[in-house]
């Protein structure tokens, strides 16, 4: 068993130094941002605590796997098996339910330790999942795979929105907006298989921008219900909320560059590095999304003739 | 035509493939056998432009992966995407406008399941029907028969007669000696990343002989049964 633990925190390791960056400094700088952000969040609103307990448990599904549990039972006796999941899950929800305690909330801290041992008991069975319909069937595949993985995230948001609207809080409003578009970017980080690049009969410049259109309209349909909210109810900062909106796109954009600028590989930490930086300080995007086009352009020569 | 002229492909200092010279002709089948690791996938790699490689790859269609439809061993899915989304991203890619999958689905999927919940076989009947509606040129079929059925075996057999008809070229790999011989025109064998051979079909059953030799009965010997 604990050869087991020891494997995942060799294997952890190994993806953090092929990523660029040594683990000690990820694993402070993770713990760092943890409790910065949860900080930020208990301080700006008043269901930091119901946002918190929701994060945490959807952060247990990805060790239910199907697979990785077969494995598991195949390998470990009963009791092992049942050690390890409950140890597993305990330790990936640990810091939510100590900053929950911090911040006084009790039960949902208690509600949290509970999920994670009855869901001990728990495989998540992806061949038993029903079909999640989209409305972006015409051009798959970002938005189609992304959304059916992080759908409860965009109900989060819309009911964001709706209490933003309800208590009249603008800041709230544009959370909900800036956490869509964030979900959005997230679908263009990771590498696709290099097949779903090569089966483009477009040049590497034609291949972008049609990405850049899809991305624009996908997200737009995704962010329209707190859009319309906010013109509609927050009409003084119109113009704040388009800026934020276009800023949005122009990060979603930068995200795909970098993505194909390092592609098949992984966006390494010298992209990670320029990405984070622009969260600082934006105006810098004038400079990197020429640079990251050129590159990627440049990248995908290769595969697209 | 499809002209492959001092092909050469490595990984560091590991060769892959030395000193390939092959041409593939219209309306032709042609099957290509070798051992595990003899370079047969990254041969289709080099010919679709997904690895690089020195030498010449030339065609009559001008870039060739725009009328390619490649088959591969194990296709990759994403894990949210269904069928009949897989179809649509495969047609789109290449501006093929089809609206009607259900009529096309001969292998009778479940379109609108997701592709990671279909069977080792029902996966590489899907990648096959998606290559299929491209209308390509040229096809790569890296191990066709794999973990299909057989009446879905005799489907893709009457498949590759319909493209041989059409005057298109195919391009198949297997480790099933029977689906090639009633397949191919010729066949080409693969040893160490170099060409040993190409067989036409009146010999095709001297080459079987010769294979099954080669591999069976010592090999077998080698593990002491008991």
């Amino acid at each position: 068993m604990k050869e087991y633990f020891k494997l995942q925190f060799k294997m952890t390791n190994r993806r953090l130094t092929e990523f660029g960056v040594p683990p000690i400094v990820a694993y402070l700088t993770l713990l760092v941002l943890f409790f910065y952000l949860s900080t930020e969040l208990f301080k700006r609103t008043e269901y930091a605590g119901l946002i918190y307990t929701f994060v945490g448990i959807s952060s247990l599904i990805h060790l239910a796997e199907e697979n990785k549990i077969n494995f598991l039972k195949l390998i470990y006796s009963k009791i092992d098996f049942l050690k390890i999941r409950l140890l597993e899950n305990l330790s990936i929800t640990f810091l939510f339910w100590v900053i929950l305690i911090y911040n006084k909330a009790y039960l949902l801290s208690f509600f949290i330790i509970l999920i994670s041992c009855i869901s001990v008991f728990y495989t998540f069975n992806k061949k038993n999942n029903f079909t999640i319909k989209t409305p972006f069937y015409k051009y798959p595949f970002e938005f189609c795979t992304g959304f059916r993985k992080t759908f409860f995230i965009f109900i989060l948001c819309y009911f964001l929105t709706y209490i933003a609207v309800d208590v009249t809080n603008y800041n709230l409003a544009i959370f909900s907006l800036l956490l869509i578009q964030f979900t959005c970017l997230t679908f263009y980080i990771s590498p696709e298989n290099i097949f779903y690049v090569w089966i483009y009969s477009l040049n590497p410049k034609g291949f972008i921008r049609y990405k850049f259109r899809i991305a624009i309209l996908y997200s737009t349909v995704l962010c329209l219900p707190t859009i319309l909210c906010l013109l509609f109810f927050f009409q003084n900062e119109i113009l704040i909320s388009l800026g934020i909106l276009v800023l949005s796109y122009l990060f979603i954009f930068t995200g795909m560059l970098a993505k194909y600028t390092a592609f098949p590989n992984e966006i390494s930490i010298r992209e990670g590095v320029v990405l984070v930086f622009l969260i600082w300080f934006p105006p810098i995007l004038v400079l990197i999304i020429p640079y990251l086009y050129f590159q990627s352009i440049k990248n995908l020569k290769t595969i697209l003739k | 035509m499809i002209q492959i002229t001092n092909l050469y492909k490595s990984f560091g200092k590991n060769v892959i493939l030395n000193n390939i010279h092959l041409s593939f002709e219209r309306g032709k089948i042609y099957g290509i056998v070798g051992e595990n690791g003899a370079g047969k996938t990254t041969l289709f790699k080099c010919i679709a432009g997904i690895e690089t490689y020195k030498g010449e790859i030339t065609s009559i269609y001008g870039i060739l992966k725009e009328k390619l439809g490649f088959l591969q061993t194990e296709s990759f899915f994403f894990s949210k995407i269904t069928g009949r989304e897989y179809l649509q991203l495969l047609c789109v890619a290449r501006k093929i406008q089809e609206n009607d999958f259900d009529a096309k689905n001969i292998f009778d999927l479940p379109l609108d399941h997701y592709a990671t919940t279909y069977s080792t076989g029902m996966k590489k009947k899907l990648a096959l029907t998606a290559i299929l509606l491209q209308k390509n040129e040229f096809y790569i079929l890296d191990e066709p028969f794999n973990g299909v059925d057989i009446q879905s075996n005799m489907i893709i057999t009457e498949i590759l007669h319909e493209l041989k008809r059409l005057n298109k070229t195919v391009l198949i790999s297997s480790h099933i000696f029977s689906t090639l011989s009633d397949t191919c025109d010729e066949i080409i064998v693969l040893k160490n990343g170099e060409i040993t051979k190409i067989i036409t079909k009146e010999n095709f059953s001297t080459l079987e002989k010769e294979m099954k030799e080669f591999s069976m009965i010592d090999k077998i010997s080698k593990l002491k049964l008991c």
